[in-house]
């Protein structure tokens, strides 16, 4: 018996695929870590992570545990490439999924099309049969018809069933008999009912989820499947775990039965990560943002927690009403702004950059590889914040004639210099994103200056600091390891569920409250009781969702997990007053009512425990590479001093302006700043004066 | 040099100003949406926020409905004529709900507006405008369509200073707040819009900070410029002429336009309108809002909406018309005055420039009031809300289905599982409106068919919906669409149609039937492809009989 723990986690991203490899001595104390990158391979995506294992060189027999977070989801739905679905609903009711919410983004286009339902009208069918909203039966379920539904789907090659019937996140009975009788007339179909992903009210939301994770379900198992077996075959012995989108992992046959919680695993790694890390470093409010080379995301972070919702939606934008997916996601506002977005200038003169991007094939302009656009990547090297001669860690050596050559064109359609044109998108591409943190802080009440902006991704340390001082935020930190930080994340993670239960009921009626909670709190017990987590080891947080009568927007406020007595429930709605008040400024002297729980159980699955670097007694000056002028956008031209990121360790302190190259990003320390590494080898950011 | 300097007059500075007073025009809507008390502000989106520049013209906006978007700026010229300058200091908010002085639709719309100041002068102001439930007047929620008088429909404000220099006037608070059956709502919605103002204010004033008063200036002079310049550039694409259009309506009466278009002007002559009467009246600003609202849905959707994008407009109204009412004309019902309008000039537009407009849509906020007490909890329940129809096709592309009307946007329809917890009905079906209409080489959208099956006695209903005698338009050889109506299907057997009612009586297992127009089709039936066909029957929104019978389809 070895006395190492060995971490693997691996991230499939749009581009490449990351690794992670963690390995403890626990008889020193000791941590080794390794990050290595791969291509990622559509539409073979177990590829890629089986080569990243190879790439960084892991004994995958030796492996502890195993986390894996991946787009294939997502993917899947944005390039349509899934199973054909048939959808079963309540009698009166197929026309939800086509009606939708009839709301319509793009105000003055009277062209404007309506997403198509991802189920066409004739593979849409009914079944009589209902309950009302407290659950109660009012007319009995009836198979007539179904074998004539069922004979259709098989005709016309239906892959996957959906069911969703009206009120079942209240009363399952009639789709558990459902579900049970379709997969007893045609066992070879793949079916999925609505109450097994969400027990949420809005019959639009939750057909559409149903009928999304429908689609995905096939082409995501085998997947899942085919890296198990991978896996194996290399002699991993220990558990697979699964990132989801609520910030937690999941086993693998969970993820298996509902694999659209997938959906948005990998920017939930790295904002769980972004917490995880403000539990190290002592900062509870955290404004994080990854920066890839497509898109820039962020989400907040209150008192070390992120926020999970079930307002999801993809493709939803200012053109587009999007599809709503009904599952526990973090909070998180996206926009078409990454290192490789193209910066171009419209009919009338003026220039934007993305949401178009160049991707990793012909990539920014100075890859050399045919790009002919220029990009943010390619602004940040004609600055000089990005060293032409260490491009890509010193992997790619930049093509500094067809950068000039894409610059030129720039420039000529703009009527500005090449390095005023390489300012601008710096300058815009940094108003995008400035406006993506406000949208998730300003936007919801919070102060920016209340908060720490952690940046990661490839691009993140390169614009970070600019962004915080926009905002006056306390200061910036790039973690360490930053590129690969979603992997981080992903070992970070607690096996996690968390449970959005409807069910409306007078705030002062605790007997209904505490018989949804007590069988909420056994259901979750019992399913993490399958995944091997003893009953003391759940953990527990019931929130109770709340609002005034009739109202539309609540608040969610804890209870203890226990039961509920009269006295609890007055406690918690004297409770609801007051975060109802921070939240929307104002009290009424109406009647409370619930609508709901969400209960977040958790239990953790041999999480890292991160400790502290070694010193080598080294100076701020041991890790000096170096001088050179870069241009700062705003802030005019510095001669910058450049460090090795990879020779930086605890202790370290030095001032602005400069520069630190590491292999996968590049730090931009603006004039003024001052820059301190702290125990964990992280780089912390005083941007104020 | 300092830092700034160098990107003063830049137009990338100008671009960074000019989205940030966008981002400040969503901040003051998402803080007045999150605070507001009242349904319709936070779930109908029925408000708007507006940063605007001295002399008033809109520079960004917030809002959840485009027939908002171009409010402001007439509130704030109401305000500018009955003050002079040198009455509107820092630290005065001022508030006007009447459309004869600066409130543009009616009474229920209360317009909240502050000036900014910098370096002595003014420079900005920021302003928003919010439906609040009740007013006082004759009817509850202030709206009838038995109103004649605008005495009729609540408490008038006219332009007045809530707090002057900072110091709360509160003579006209206390009267607001005794003119009201909800004063709790009045309360909550006022401090919530007053609230928002103060966020605008500080933000534009940060953005002030920042760049300096004269880039500042000169960066919202540019973003007006540049709207003109989008506008000028899309007029430059049309034909010069004059094009006259006449429609009859549900009422019998004919409403009239004439569209002039020059090189530089786009002038819309509604001179020749039927004489204002009853609450369905609409305030000349409130006219010019519907056609702001179809020139720029005309000529180009996706520039800014600020206030040099509609200077090549003009609007031509008669005083003591539907379209111009005068004092003391009611208004309460405006808003179908004001889409009927929007739907005539699309259509005329249609009429005169094949394929550049869809076929008609619907064209109805169809305002349903459903109210009454809740079946299991007692409790009194409202539903106040608009309905999605049926949305014309256009060359290439069938109409969509069930949306709102053109003057919504981000409004969304109520959840049948939530409205049968919240309201206590049953409803017994949600469909695709499977009455014939529409049909073309591109069909029309469908509208809705939707079953409230009411569970208590005494419950009441009111409607007003338009489009309910004649149909959306076809073009092109595409056949018009269906109506829009509600049907009251009773216990006995015996069923009622209506399209304006107050206060119709309803009552256990008696069934309201809501049914929205399909939209108007494009092209001759005769060219829609076998494909297409065989389609629609698959899928039945055709039968094949219909097939038959329009498309000569055998399938």
């Amino acid at each position: 018996m070895d006395n190492t723990i060995t971490r693997v986690s691996t991230d499939v991203g749009g581009t490449f695929t990351d690794l992670v490899y963690f390995e403890t001595d626990t008889s020193t104390g000791v941590q080794t870590v390794r990050t290595a990158k791969s291509d990622t391979t559509p539409p073979n995506f177990e590829q890629g992570v089986l080569n990243v294992l190879e790439r960084g060189a892991v004994d995958v027999d030796a492996v502890d545990m195993f986390t894996h977070g991946t787009t294939v989801v997502i993917n899947a739905l944005t390039e349509r490439k899934g199973a054909k679905v048939g959808l079963i609903t309540t009698k009166g009711f197929r026309d939800v999924l086509e009606i939708g919410r009839g709301n319509r983004p793009d105000f003055f286009n009277l062209m404007y099309k309506k997403p198509t339902p991802f189920v066409p009208r004739y593979l849409r069918r009914e079944i009589v049969g209902r309950m009302d909203y407290q659950g109660n039966e009012v007319m009995p379920l009836s198979f007539d018809g179904l074998d004539e539904t069922l004979d259709l789907f098989r005709a016309e090659g239906v892959e996957a069933v959906a069911i969703c019937l009206l009120h079942a996140y209240t009363n399952t009975a009639h789709e558990e008999a459902l579900a049970q009788e379709v997969a007893k007339r045609w066992p070879e179909v793949a079916v999925v009912a609505s109450h097994q992903i969400t027990r949420e009210w809005r019959e639009y939301e939750r057909t559409n989820t149903t009928i999304l994770s429908a689609f995905v379900q096939p082409k995501a198992q085998r997947y899942l499947e085919k890296l198990e077996t991978g896996l194996t075959e290399g002699g991993y012995k220990g558990r697979l775990y699964i990132m989801q989108s609520n910030c937690g992992v999941d086993s693998l046959e969970a993820t298996k039965a509902v694999p659209i919680t997938m959906v948005e695993s990998g920017p939930a790694s790295g904002f769980w990560g972004a917490a995880e890390l403000g539990r190290i470093i002592g900062e509870p409010n955290i404004l994080a943002l990854d920066i890839g080379g497509t898109t820039a995301k962020c989400s907040l972070i209150e008192k070390h927690q992120v926020k999970i919702k079930t307002d999801y939606w993809i493709e939803r934008n200012g053109k587009s009403a999007g599809y709503p997916i009904m599952v526990p996601v973090v909070d998180l506002v996206e926009i078409g702004n990454g290192g490789g977005s193209i910066a171009w200038v419209d009919d009338f003169g003026k220039m934007h950059v993305g949401p178009q991007s160049a991707g990793a094939s012909p990539g920014p302009a100075s890859y050399g590889r045919g790009g002919e656009n220029v990009t943010t990547t390619d602004a940040n090297l004609a600055l000089g914040r990005i060293n032409k001669d260490y491009f890509c860690g010193g992997t790619v050596e930049a093509d500094m004639a067809a950068l000039e050559k894409g610059f030129g064109k720039l420039s000529d359609e703009l009527g500005v210099s090449p390095a005023e044109a390489a300012r601008g998108i710096v300058r815009i591409a940094n108003s995008n994103m400035v406006n993506a943190l406000k949208l998730v802080s300003v936007n919801r009440g919070y102060d920016p200056r209340d908060f720490t902006l952690v940046v990661f991704g490839g691009g993140g340390p390169m614009h970070g600091v600019a962004l915080g001082q926009e905002l006056g935020v306390k200061k910036v930190v790039v973690p360490r390891g930053a590129p690969v930080f979603s992997a981080w994340g992903m070992m970070m993670s607690d096996l996690r569920r968390d449970y959005f239960v409807t069910k409306l009921q007078d705030a002062d009626d605790h007997e209904a409250l505490d018989s949804l909670l007590h069988h909420t709190m056994e259901l979750a017990r019992e399913e993490l009781g399958r995944e091997g987590v003893a009953r003391d080891a759940v953990h527990l947080s019931p929130l109770i969702r709340c609002r005034y009568q009739n109202q539309e927007f609540g608040v969610e406020v804890p209870i203890p997990a226990g039961p509920v007595t009269a006295d609890t429930l007055r406690k918690m709605v004297a409770e609801f007053h007051v975060r109802y008040k921070r939240e929307y400024t104002y009290t009424l002297d109406a009647a409370v009512e619930i609508t709901g729980i969400h209960l977040i159980a958790s239990s953790e699955v041999g999480k890292l425990e991160i400790v502290p670097l070694p010193k080598s007694g080294a100076a701020p000056a041991d890790a000096i590479k170096g001088e050179r002028e870069v241009d700062y956008a705003t802030e005019g031209t510095h001669v910058a001093t450049i460090y090795n990121g990879e020779k930086l360790e605890p202790g370290m302190t030095f001032a602005g302006p400069a520069i630190i190259e590491d292999p996968g990003t590049t730090v931009v320390v603006h004039p003024g700043n001052t820059v301190s590494i702290d125990d964990f080898g992280n780089i912390h950011i005083e941007t104020r004066s | 040099m300092t830092k700034q300097d160098t990107f003063t007059h830049d137009p990338v500075t100008f671009d960074i100003i000019q989205n940030g007073v966008q981002a400040v025009a969503d901040e003051m809507f998402v803080a007045q949406v999150k605070t507001s008390m009242s349904a319709i502000i936070y779930e109908v989106l029925d408000l708007s926020t507006s940063i605007l520049d001295a002399k008033g013209q809109i520079a960004a906006s917030g809002a959840g409905i485009p027939a908002f978007i171009g409010v402001l700026d007439k509130a704030i010229h109401g305000i500018l004529q009955k003050f002079p300058l040198d009455e509107i200091r820092s630290g005065d908010l001022f508030a006007t709900n009447d459309p004869y002085y600066g409130g543009v639709s009616h009474l229920n719309d209360m317009v909240l507006a502050s000036p900014v100041f910098s370096e002595g002068r003014l420079v900005a102001w920021v302003a928003n405008i919010a439906h609040w439930n009740d007013v006082g007047g004759m009817v509850p929620g202030s709206m009838s369509s038995e109103a004649t008088e605008i005495f009729q429909e609540g408490v008038r404000i006219p332009a007045v200073k809530l707090f002057d220099r900072g110091q709360e006037n509160k003579a006209v608070l206390d009267i607001l707040y005794v003119n009201t059956r909800l004063p709790d709502y009045l309360r909550g919605d006022l401090w919530a819009g007053i609230a928002g103002l103060r966020i605008g204010e500080r933000r534009v004033l940060e953005i002030i900070e920042k760049y300096g008063t004269d880039t500042f200036e000169t960066a919202i002079a540019d973003f007006m410029d540049f709207g003109e310049t989008r506008a000028r550039a899309a007029l430059k694409t049309l034909p010069e002429g004059t094009y006259r259009f006449e429609e009859e309506q549900d009422s019998g009466q004919v409403h009239k336009v004439e569209i002039t278009i020059t090189k530089d002007d786009f002038i819309v002559d509604l001179t020749d309108n039927p004489a204002q009467a009853g609450s369905s009246n609409s305030s000349r600003e409130g006219t010019e809002i519907a056609v702001q609202l179809a020139f720029k849905s005309f000529t180009d959707p996706d520039a800014p909406g600020n206030g040099g994008f509609f200077r090549p407009l003009t609007v031509k109204t008669t005083p003591g018309t539907i379209f111009h009412v005068q004092e003391p004309g009611a208004l309460g019902y405006y808003s179908e005055v004001e889409i009927r309008l929007f739907d005539m000039l699309l259509r005329a537009l249609a009429h005169h420039f094949p394929g550049v407009v869809p076929a008609g849509n619907f064209a109805s906020i169809c305002g349903t009031v459903v109210g009454g007490p809740h079946p299991d909890t007692g409790r009194h329940y409202t539903i106040v809300e608009p309905q999605v129809g049926g949305w014309g096709a256009w060359q290439g592309n069938d109409g969509p289905s069930g949306q709102f009307s053109g003057f919504h946007g981000e409004t969304f329809n109520c959840p049948a599982e939530v409205a049968e917890a919240r309201y206590g009905l049953t409803v017994d079906q949600v469909a695709l409106n499977p009455e014939p209409g529409g049909e073309g080489q591109w069909r029309g959208g469908k509208g809705i068919d939707v079953h409230y099956r009411v569970r208590a006695e005494n419950n009441f209903l009111s409607v007003g919906y338009t489009r309910s005698r004649i149909p959306p338009w076809g073009v092109d050889g595409g056949l018009d669409g269906s109506c829009n109506y509600v049907e009251v299907l009773r216990t006995d057997g015996s069923s009622e149609r209506h399209s304006f009612a107050t206060n119709v009586e309803v009552n256990t297992d008696d069934v309201i039937r809501v049914v929205t127009g399909n939209g108007g089709g494009f092209g001759d039936p005769a060219k829609r492809s076998a494909e297409d066909l065989a389609r629609d029957i698959r899928d039945e929104y055709l039968t094949p009989e219909r097939a038959r019978e329009i498309y000569g389809h055998e399938g």
